[in-house]
């Protein structure tokens, strides 16, 4: 398994300190995972790694646009040229809008399964959790929803599985807050939902990790 | 955009708490009271809100009757 994790500014806090559970996880399982973090992410450390290593399973959390990844300095990572990188692996991208182009993109050249969000990935923070993000109670439903999309594929599900299991941890959730006095619940539901209605994926629904 | 439809985003927008922040993409951060002022402006990002928030208006009937079918 491959991690790559950005880790440049409030958001990419947020997704490396939520992704740190799912490496704790893998290892738990045994999983052999290969960390490529923060300025060691770069195209030429990125292929040598998946050259040598050949994963079957790659988790990006960072930035991304329609056709692309980036880096920790916010420079393209991976692009509709480049996505050959991808080929025979799952990937799962926590970052925005990269499910629109670069995975069907990626797909076609090889790619097994690319799941990620169609749209922009909201990442809401309390004020007063800013330094804490695993303790970040807003943070926290929406964190979780999207770890579960790599947790069930660590553990063998198909990726129409995890999805779904995603979708439907979504809705108990938002059911939760819909009905709470909770201050911050709207401002939860807001990225729950938008966070929800964007995940998604193509390639093989049945590829498993 | 229509007046009434950024209205509608502006009031559910100020109904959220000021002590939360959104980090949107590239963007970056915003409060509530940005996020405001982005719909205001008739910005990229502005306009981005609106139309995730009327999605989110979209999808609560779906998401009720999900949970009636499913619940805890």
């Amino acid at each position: 398994m491959l991690f790559i994790r950005t880790k440049h500014d409030l958001a990419t806090e947020y997704t490396f300190a939520w992704s740190e559970l799912i490496l704790q996880e893998a290892e738990e399982k045994g999983i052999s995972v290969i960390t490529i973090e923060r300025e060691d992410i770069n195209f030429q450390n990125l292929s040598k790694r998946i050259d040598k290593v050949r994963p079957k399973f790659i988790f990006f959390n960072g930035h991304g646009g329609k056709d692309c990844f980036y880096d920790n300095k916010s420079n393209v990572l991976i692009d509709l040229k480049t996505c050959l990188l991808l080929k025979n692996t799952i990937t799962f991208a926590r970052s925005c809008e990269t499910l629109a182009e670069l995975g069907p993109e990626a797909v076609k050249m090889g790619c097994r399964a690319f799941v990620g969000y169609g749209q922009k990935f909201l990442v809401p923070r309390w004020h007063v959790k800013t330094c804490k993000p695993l303790q970040d109670p807003v943070a926290k439903p929406i964190m979780e929803c999207s770890n579960l999309v790599a947790g069930e594929i660590i553990q063998g599900k198909s990726v129409a599985e995890a999805v779904e299991k995603s979708h439907l941890e979504m809705t108990r959730t938002a059911e939760k807050y819909i009905y709470s006095s909770d201050p911050h619940a709207s401002a939860i539901l807001f990225a729950l939902v938008n966070n929800d209605l964007a995940l998604g994926f193509c390639g093989d629904e049945n590829a498993v990790f | 955009m229509d007046e009434e439809i950024k209205n509608l985003v502006k009031k559910r927008l100020s109904a959220m708490p000021p002590d939360v922040s959104f980090s949107i993409g590239g963007y970056g951060d915003f409060t509530r009271d940005e996020l405001i002022k982005e719909v205001d402006k008739d910005s990229k990002m502005g306009q981005e809100i609106i139309e995730m928030q009327l999605n989110f208006i979209r999808s609560m009937p779906s998401l009720l009757k999900k949970n009636a079918l499913h619940p805890n």
